[in-house]
Order: C-alpha cells, then structure tokens, then sequence
C-alpha cells in the first residue's frame, strides 16, 4: 500500500500539474491528475489563491489556473522545505 | 534571581554564552522565516516563532545580568538601587516569560492540531502560572523542564518515525536543554551546576545548529 501523501507533497502535485500544462489548465484536469476528491481539490486550490502560489481566472465561463512566480519558487524549493520539515517534525 | 549563585570567575562569560544561545536561536529563526516565506506553512511560522521568542529570552536574560552587573559595580551612576532593582525584576520576568511562551509554541507543534483557542489557552497558562507564582524561580524551572520532556519525548517519536538521523540531534539537543533545565533543583547544594548548565546548554545549541546544517546542506547536493 502506498503511503499517505504529505499536505507538502500535495502541494507540490497541483503545482507541478499546472506548471506541466504550461501555465493554464482547467480544474477537472487537475482533479484527475491530482488524485484528490473534488473537496479537497477545491480545498487546497482555496489556500494556494490565497498564498499567491496560483491564479484564478475565467475563460468563456470556465475556470482555469495558473501558477504564478511564488508558486514556481515553491517548486524550486520544495527539497530544502521537506528536509527541514522532516527533521524537525513539522510534517 | 541566581546572580548571588553565580561563581565570581564566571562572572561575564555567562553573558557571553548567552548571547551566543540567542544567536543561535536566531539563526534558527531566520532559516525557518526564510522557509516560511517560499512555503508559507502555517508549521514553519510557529516554529520560527518559537525561536524569535527563545532569541529574544536570552536577548534579554544577557541585558539584564549585563546591567544589573554594571550598575551595582558603578556606584557613580545615579540610578539608585531600587531602580536597578526594578529593571532586573523587568528583565528577568521578561526572560521567563518569553522563554516558556517560546517552548509552549514548540510544544503546541507537537500536538499537530490547527485550534488557535487551545494555542492561547497554553501560553495564558504559561503566563498567569509565571506571574502569580510565589517562586517564580521554581515556577518558571517546572514548566520549562515539563515543556522540554514534552517536546524530547515527540522528537524520539518522530525519529521512531522517519528514522532521520538529523531528527536525532534535535532529540539529543532538547534531552540536554531539559538536564541543564534541572541544575535550579541542585543549584542550592552545589553552585557549578549554573556553570556546567551553561556548558550543556551551549552543546544542544550546538546540536541544533548541526542538524540545520546537515538538513542546508543535503539540499544543496
């Protein structure tokens, strides 16, 4: 059984997953790719618009996402974030 | 408070070390704001915050021994002595208190739960049980040493966990800060223990700063 995934590794998916479709993608596209139940997706996309990691916009009343700078750093950085979170317990 | 406790000779060089702790926790800070700041994980903040508070503890504690020590030295000064007296009880109610709200923070981590009422509810506790404590010397060493058995114990478990080594240096760190917490319940019998505290105290810093760097450094590989 494969081990539950971290808050940071979901993070991480729904960033890379809009980051590989060159910036804009629709959110069922991302539901599919992301593994997660429509809550949590709309859960977790809540809180990236809100960290600035996303952004939200509307294209011929369909919702699209993309990833903006903060976003790409979090990317970047994502090894050191979960090395310091997993040594000191922050997970 | 122990200032009477203190050998002569170690007289300056206590400060000196604890400067080097509030550096230290510092430092810790600055790495985690600057994590917090890519990540903006509500975790990262607390535990940066917990630091900023410990930092600013010893900050404080360094001052206050470092005025109260100079003050009474330089009888030309027109402070009186009650004045020197109420800014050392300032001071050092300062230290304690910032000290324990920084451990309750580390220690709320620890439960994993996102309830800023429980939050507030550990550091009014932490507080109140300071301020209207009789001996606040005892008070304050209590819940210190409760504080750091607390968090060691998490950290074992977590390394149980994971099983990273660098969580292990943060255990043995924190099992030190909780031996050098106890020399205030032997400190009456025999005085070096202020001394040897200060020794432990600097080598689970030491322990801490070890284990950023490992952590700094496997990311930049």
């Amino acid at each position: 059984m494969s081990k539950k995934r971290t808050r940071l590794e979901i993070i991480r998916d729904i960033l890379e997953v809009i980051k590989s479709k060159s910036g804009k993608i629709k959110p069922t596209h991302i539901l599919y790719k992301s593994n997660l139940s429509h809550q949590m997706m709309e859960e977790y996309l809540q809180e990236l618009i809100e960290k600035s990691f996303i952004l939200e916009s509307l294209n011929k009343k369909q919702k699209t996402y993309s990833i903006t700078e903060k976003g790409k750093n979090y990317l970047s950085q994502y090894s050191s974030i979960v090395e310091f979170t997993n040594t000191f317990g922050l997970n | 408070m122990a200032l009477t406790l203190v050998p002569q000779w170690f007289f300056g060089f206590d400060i000196i070390m604890q400067l080097l702790f509030s550096l230290a926790t510092a430092f810790v800070a600055f790495y985690s704001l600057k994590l917090y700041k890519i990540s903006e994980q509500r975790e990262i903040r607390l535990f940066c915050t917990a630091f900023i508070l410990i930092a600013f503890s010893y900050l404080i504690k360094a001052l206050t021994n470092w005025f109260v020590i100079t003050q009474i030295q330089d009888r030309v000064r027109s402070l009186t002595l009650n004045n020197v007296n109420l800014i050392g009880l300032l001071g050092i109610h300062a230290y304690l208190i910032l000290f324990t709200a920084g451990l309750a923070t580390l220690a709320y981590l620890t439960f994993k739960i996102k309830s800023p009422r429980a939050y507030i509810l550990l550091l009014a506790i932490n507080i109140v049980f300071i301020i209207l404590s009789q001996n606040k010397a005892f008070a304050f060493s209590t819940l210190s040493s409760l504080f750091i058995l607390f968090i060691c114990i998490n950290y074992l478990i977590e390394f149980k966990l994971n099983k990273n080594p660098r969580t292990i240096l943060i255990f043995l760190a924190f099992l030190g800060l909780f031996i050098s917490g106890l020399d205030f319940f032997f400190i009456s019998d025999f005085y070096t223990n202020y001394v040897i505290s200060h020794f432990i105290e600097l080598a689970s810093y030491a322990l801490i700063l070890t284990s950023l760097y490992l952590t700094a450094r496997k990311t930049k590989k």
